[in-house]
């Protein structure tokens, strides 16, 4: 059928409820061949030189307007892919959930890990990290957190002292030094009232 | 200058206006310059264990407030180049309001969308053509927005609003579509809310 295979791929994406479904290899597969074999009756139309009489100039008109189309689909489908993947950098880091991971195309899994160099590039040059401070600083600059996983040793206090995260300890730290652990799922906030 | 007001004066208004606004080089280079500076003298009297912690900490805590803002106005900043990269790219004008370092990211980011859609499906369509040029991502003037009148303004006429002969006087609040104000926001007549 003309241009619905893409549509339905778009669909698909706007329907689901995962935070970014599985690539649909087979039918992109099958817009990119929709649009090559358009491209190849447009190709062979032009060539036999049929494109004197309305019906057949409004034929081209047609085909011309199909590939376009899914081209354009095509484009929207990775494009909004992307900006998914985009997000994921500012929520949780530049580790891919594992079960993100399994949804990704090789092409994806490098366009996520150039992301985010780029990003970190810009933000080096600034010497300021922008993923820290999603919400307004609070009246605490300190904050107790609970260690969720074994992490190893991390510099605090401006590189000034290292503290060493094992499961289950409970440190009082430096929101600042937090911030980023706790969005990886490193760390858990711990709110007393 | 009034440093720290002017820096949440250009934050709010980046944060409420549909499109990018001149990037304001020297109040981001002295801010920064004076977080450097109160840094390195907590760090002195830290060393010189004279001032109490407790103080110590209300300075830390300004710190962290103002790196806050800072943080957050390149962040929307970054975000809002990320969205209309395409518009950037082909535009001169809109690369003036850019930072040097804010452009060298345009760049880079937006050859990174280029080659991912390459990668990705153009170099499988028979048709080799560059039509990326994404219409859809570009600034919505006709959004409503609130804002403040700075000082008073004279004489104007908009067009699908009627007003009031003193309603563009200083302190004056209202809700009116982007379009309309925003030559006044950009010569600092009027602020967004």
């Amino acid at each position: 059928m003309n241009t619905e295979i893409g549509v339905e791929l778009l669909k698909e994406l706007q329907r689901t409820t995962e935070q970014l479904p599985k690539y649909d290899q087979s039918l992109v597969q099958k817009v990119i061949e929709e649009t090559n074999r358009k491209q190849e009756q447009l190709h062979e139309m032009v060539k036999q030189k049929k494109y004197e009489d309305t019906i057949s100039k409004t034929k081209l008109h047609i085909l011309n307007y199909m590939i376009e189309r899914n081209e354009q689909i095509l484009t929207s489908y990775h494009l909004e892919r992307g900006k998914k993947l985009i997000e994921m950098r500012w929520d949780f880091g530049s580790v891919i959930p594992n079960q993100i991971r399994e949804n990704i195309t090789q092409n994806e899994e490098s366009f996520h890990h150039e992301y985010c160099q780029i990003l970190e590039d810009y933000m080096n040059s600034l010497d300021l990290d922008l993923t820290q401070d999603h919400q307004p600083p609070s009246n605490d600059l300190y904050i107790e957190v609970r260690v969720l996983k074994d992490y190893g040793q991390i510099f605090i206090d401006g590189g000034q002292s290292i503290v060493e995260l094992k499961k289950n300890s409970r440190l009082f730290l430096r929101r600042v030094d937090a911030e980023n652990l706790i969005r990886e799922g490193v760390l858990e906030h711990i709110i007393s009232n | 200058m009034n440093l720290i007001p002017d820096l949440e004066k250009a934050w709010i208004n980046e944060k409420n206006s549909p499109e990018i606004f001149p990037f304001n080089e020297t109040l981001v280079n002295e801010t920064q310059n004076q977080l450097n500076k109160q840094e390195s003298f907590i760090f002195q009297q830290q060393s010189q264990n004279q001032t109490p912690t407790f103080i110590l900490n209300l300075y830390e805590t300004e710190i962290e407030r103002i790196k806050f803002l800072l943080r957050s106005y390149l962040r929307i900043r970054l975000r809002k180049i990320e969205k209309f990269s395409s518009n950037i790219i082909n535009d001169s004008q809109i690369q003036s309001l850019l930072s040097e370092k804010e452009f060298q990211f345009v760049q880079k980011f937006h050859n990174l969308i280029i080659n991912h859609l390459d990668e990705s499906f153009l170099s499988k369509l028979k048709r080799k053509k560059n039509f990326f040029q994404n219409k859809i991502d570009q600034p919505d003037f006709e959004e409503f927005v609130a804002c403040q009148v700075l000082e008073d303004i004279e004489n104007v006429q908009f067009e699908d609003q009627d007003l009031e002969d003193d309603d563009l006087k200083e302190g004056k609040l209202f809700i009116i579509k982007y379009k309309n104000i925003r030559s006044f926001v950009l010569e600092d007549k009027m602020k967004l809310l």
